[in-house]
């Protein structure tokens, strides 16, 4: 199959980021991702999966930056196993798993997902917290609700309150959150790895008119937050407009402090502290910029938050 | 939703004992109208849900049928199966491919009532049992449709 070519404008902006390492980008971005899947700690322990699925005579490796993680290679369509039945996994990308882990949320925390569907985040979170607290992971979307719903009870989470709802409503729930999750809507220009369409469908403006409504869910998700307390913005993607020119607008306008990320096993890149003409605060540097060929993963972006 | 009381507890424990002669521990449970049961968190029980638009919460365990039986999710057999003495179905290869896929098994069992299904230590749901076999209640999303 012939693959789809880069629009000269996305090859444009991708020297802006990456200099010469551009072609690196783009090779990597063409090639077929890693199988990983998420250990689910709700009902099996991390040895006993592994175990049993050697047994089964699939290739079995961690995930470099989390042991619940493992890197598959078999025939198998994961899906469709009785381990997947059971929800002794779930099928998630590498570098998805990285939000929840910087969130890091304690057993007795409430968390808020505001964009949760399918679910990767929220039972990630859930099994995190040994599946107490609270977990109220929202979507805004009817069918994406019914594949969240179905992914919650099959890694059988009971610390999950699921809502519907516009991730620009969190603050009007009623409850202040310890910690919160925004995996925000965007481009997804760093899935390209997982749908080659995303390359014909691209268009230089979609970041600037979808970054309105990603502040307005980061906003409405700080105001949802407690003083102290940590939010973490990410999405699969590493459009400026859609992640340092968020979190910029968050810092300038809600005088949130931006923590460090870092994860032991993952190489990040920081923040961009300007992009096209505009500056952005210094302690953007604090982001982290995933790219595909750094890690072998999609490509991301995650910023972790204090008010 | 309400969150059964301490007696509503004990009369579901007691019910599962009677089922399937297990033990088990409940802490928060909520029930709908339909009479279905979901395990709940603590945290989750009291949050203060009244200006969320609540769709769901905790985890599907278990359903009051109409003749008040008691048919437990897949998550609830996988609690109740490993403590579980009686009316537990040991399922061979062939038939857990076809539960699996939503399929009714012709398995006689002697059994009349609900049965929870295993293979190993793996616990794949609840069906009910009768005279030709067992009736399938796996959640059509839940099917794998090639195995």
């Amino acid at each position: 199959m012939k693959k789809p070519e880069f629009k000269k404008k996305f090859v444009e902006r991708y020297t802006d980021l990456l200099g010469e390492e551009v072609n690196d980008f783009l090779e990597k971005s063409l090639e077929f991702l890693p199988r990983t899947i998420r250990v689910n700690t709700n009902k099996i322990e991390v040895k006993e999966l592994r175990e049993r699925l050697e047994a089964k005579g699939w290739n079995v490796k961690p995930v470099k930056f989390y042991d619940k993680g493992f890197i598959i290679k078999n025939d198998e369509a994961l899906g469709n196993t009785y381990e997947h039945f059971l929800g002794y996994y779930y099928v998630q990308e590498a570098a998805s798993m990285i939000p929840p882990i910087i969130l890091n949320p304690s057993e007795n925390d409430s968390v808020l997902d505001s964009c949760a569907a399918p679910g990767s985040k929220t039972t990630q979170l859930s099994m995190e917290m040994n599946n107490s607290g609270l977990v109220v992971s929202n979507e805004v979307k009817l069918p994406r609700l019914a594949i969240l719903a179905s992914n919650v009870q099959r890694m059988g989470c009971k610390n999950v309150i699921i809502t519907k709802g516009s991730g620009t409503g969190m603050h009007a729930g009623g409850i202040k959150y310890d910690k919160i999750l925004v995996d925000a809507p965007c481009s997804a220009t760093g899935a390209i790895r997982k749908n080659l369409k995303i390359i014909t469908q691209w268009n230089e403006n979609v970041p600037l008119r979808i970054c309105s409504l990603q502040k307005k869910i980061l906003y409405s998700s700080l105001q949802a937050l407690k003083k102290g307390g940590e939010l973490v913005y990410s999405t699969c993607n590493l459009e400026p407009e859609e992640n340092e020119n968020v979190v910029n607008h968050a810092i300038e306008k809600y005088g949130v402090k931006v923590l460090p990320v870092k994860l032991k096993g993952l190489k990040t890149r920081p923040g961009i502290t300007s992009w096209k003409k505009e500056d952005f605060d210094k302690s953007i540097k604090n982001c982290a910029r995933i790219y595909p060929q750094d890690n072998n993963t999609e490509g991301f972006f995650v910023a972790r938050m204090t008010k | 939703m309400k969150f059964l009381n301490k007696k509503e507890k004990e009369e579901l424990k007691a019910k599962i004992r009677n089922s399937w002669n297990a033990e088990i521990e409940i802490e928060e449970i909520a029930m709908s109208g339909e009479k279905k049961m979901w395990l709940v968190s603590r945290q989750a029980a009291i949050a203060n849900t009244q200006k969320l638009r609540m769709e769901s919460i905790g985890s599907y365990f278990a359903k009051y049928d109409k003749r008040g039986d008691l048919r437990l999710s897949i998550e609830g057999s996988i609690i109740v199966g490993p403590k579980a003495k009686k009316n537990v179905v040991e399922l061979t290869d062939k038939e857990l491919a076809l539960w699996v896929r939503g399929i009714n098994l012709d398995t006689k069992t002697g059994i009349e009532g609900y049965v929870i299904l295993k293979k190993g230590k793996d616990y794949f749901g609840c069906g009910k049992a009768f005279e030709k076999g067992i009736l399938n209640h796996v959640p059509k999303e839940r099917r794998i449709k090639n195995l």
